[in-house]
């Protein structure tokens, strides 16, 4: 039983480090790194035209107004240029149904069960996106104490992340549940761009219910109260007990369904 | 249901439709330890079928059992024990010729010699200039001959090669059959389905012609062509290294029975012969691993218009 968990173990490590080494250096990988890098240049150049080096800033004013409130509200909420979620489809879209299109697939599957393929790729992504949240969080973290001799507290960082990480792995989740059950590329990237796009027009028809992001802005307004040294009084409770339940259980409910719903599929090549 | 004992594939039953039409209709096949061949025009349900036996394509009705395990929920327990050619391979254009039979190597097998994989692409027929070289340099009938690499990669029990021969020219048609040959005396069980009859002949010890989703006609080879009448057998010597000659294994045949071979002529490397009791005269040439019977060379390919002739092949 050992040597059986052992060695699925192996095949996982086997894989990932093929995904790694297929991913490394192509052209999408420098594409996602210089998406990842935008809003911090963004960021920087904003500051650097009044930033004062001999001033030395509140860390509230670090906490609150430069990361939680700029860094983060653009990148959480930014409909209009979802530039961070545009990385999780980058990574994703094709993550299955190229395997189809270039007819790599079967040389795969045929040797290894559906379930394995598809749980090292699961492994594979996420890894992907910690390691692309972690330099941008890394590099942030850089730029703040270059630019205010200053760092970022803990409690915002790691707030920031989990919220930014799990707002990116349900574009990664959605992009993968298209692209494995419908193995075109071309509907995992637009379905769910366009959808990210329409979060604005659910919010104007009050189907905000209906928007990922909104229950994305409930939290964030949530936790930037919980951070902040304000009291807070949670409103509506339910409603942020289901954005809780939402934000974070939607991607792992995407994961279960393509994992179980691939089975399913036939695969011809 | 369970599987009969002495299959490697049995399939009972085994329906595929798309769209309400019956691409697979209700085969029923037993495959035992062999060189069997799945024939039949384009279309005819052979790749359907292989997907199928492969747990890739989910049947609409009907059961097969491969290695002994259920297709439709066993078949992840034996999949490192199976090796498959699809009729169109793919490769990762990045990654070079070593690199994939690398990385099949690793997924089948817990550990592996460098020289496992060059031994496989030298066996293969890959030129050593290309082993290092990307994929996407491969002429269509090298990625062919790499296809074949990785199915046999690992030491698979059984083989599917879905037209292993498509997109290779008549020269190495003949190499690649020998080289399949060999896999087959290691003990390898092979299925190969094709539309191409003539080289398959070398081959096929069982066969299956299948048109429009259903089984025309099975069964072994010679016992097929004893059946319809076609007479004209060789004895092939396939060890050089025999330590008995065509001769004197022609005497030794005619010691047990004189009616075995009928007008036998003795040539270089074959006996020509007729025989009306080929099955009898095969059973004495199996106990000879250095020869093999088979039915005179073109007669896969007139028993295939046999079949065609009396309408049951279109």
């Amino acid at each position: 039983m050992i040597r059986r968990k052992n060695s699925l173990l192996q095949i996982d490590i086997t894989l990932n480090k093929f995904y790694f080494r297929k991913s490394f250096f192509s052209i999408r990988t420098i594409l996602c790194l210089i998406l990842l890098f935008f809003p911090l240049f963004n960021l920087i150049l904003s500051y650097n035209t009044y930033i004062n080096p001999l001033v030395e800033y509140h860390q509230n004013f670090i906490n609150n107004a430069y990361f939680w409130g700029d860094f983060m509200e653009n990148n959480l909420n930014n409909i209009f240029l979802p530039i961070l979620p545009l990385i999780s489809l980058l990574i994703t879209a094709d993550s299955v149904s190229g395997e189809f299109s270039n007819r790599t697939a079967i040389v795969l599957y045929t040797n290894l069960s559906r379930k394995t393929i598809i749980r090292a790729k699961i492994e594979f992504l996420v890894m992907s996106l910690v390691i692309y949240v972690s330099l941008l969080w890394i590099s942030l973290i850089i730029a703040t104490s270059i630019l205010f001799h200053a760092v970022i507290s803990f409690s915002f960082l790691i707030t920031g992340y989990i919220l930014v990480f799990a707002h990116l792995l349900f574009y990664v989740a959605f992009s993968f549940l298209l692209s494995s059950l419908t193995q075109n590329t071309f509907i995992a990237f637009l379905v769910p761009f366009f959808y990210i796009s329409f979060s604005g027009i659910f919010i104007t028809l009050d189907m905000e219910l209906l928007s990922y992001n909104y229950y994305g802005d409930t939290l964030f307004s949530f936790f930037g109260d919980i951070l902040s040294p304000n009291n807070y009084i949670i409103n509506d409770f339910p409603l942020l007990l289901f954005s809780f339940i939402i934000y974070f259980g939607l991607p792992i409910i995407l994961f279960i369904v393509t994992y179980y719903e691939f089975k399913r599929i036939d695969i011809r090549v | 249901m369970a599987p009969a004992t002495d299959s490697v594939v049995e399939i009972k039953n085994l329906t595929k439709k798309y769209e309400n039409k019956k691409v697979v209709d209700n085969i029923n096949l037993i495959i035992k330890d062999s060189c069997f061949s799945l024939l039949g025009p384009n279309g005819a349900g052979k790749s359907t079928t292989f997907l199928m036996l492969l747990g890739l394509v989910r049947p609409t009705s009907g059961n097969a059992f491969v290695l002994k395990k259920d297709i439709k929920n066993g078949i992840d327990n034996v999949r490192a024990r199976i090796g498959f050619l699809p009729e169109n391979v793919g490769f990762y254009s990045k990654l070079t010729a070593r690199q994939h039979i690398e990385l099949i190597l690793k997924i089948r097998k817990e550990s592996h010699s460098k020289n496992e994989v060059e031994t496989l692409l030298n066996w293969c027929g890959i030129k050593q200039d290309y082993w290092d070289k990307n994929v996407k340099t491969f002429s269509r009938g090298m990625a062919q001959r790499l296809g074949l690499a990785q199915a046999f990669a690992g030491n698979p029990k059984i083989v599917f090669l879905d037209e292993p021969l498509s997109n290779i020219d008549a020269l190495g048609r003949d190499d690649l059959i020998n080289k399949i040959r060999l896999k087959r005396q290691q003990g390898i069980t092979i299925i190969i389905s094709s539309h191409i009859i003539l080289e398959l002949e070398q081959l096929t010890e069982e066969l299956a012609f299948i048109d429009k989703g259903k089984i025309v006609k099975y069964g072994n080879y010679i016992h097929l062509t004893n059946l319809v009448g076609f007479n004209e057998y060789e004895i092939n010597l396939i060890n050089q290294k025999s330590k008995i000659s065509l001769g004197e294994l022609k005497e030794i045949v005619e010691s047990k029975d004189n009616t075995l071979m009928i007008a036998p002529k003795v040539l270089d490397e074959k006996i020509i012969f007729n025989s009306q009791k080929p099955e009898k005269l095969n059973q004495i040439i199996e106990e000879f691993h250095d020869f093999s019977l088979r039915p005179i060379s073109g007669t896969l390919t007139r028993l295939y218009k046999h079949f065609l002739a009396q309408g049951e092949i279109s």
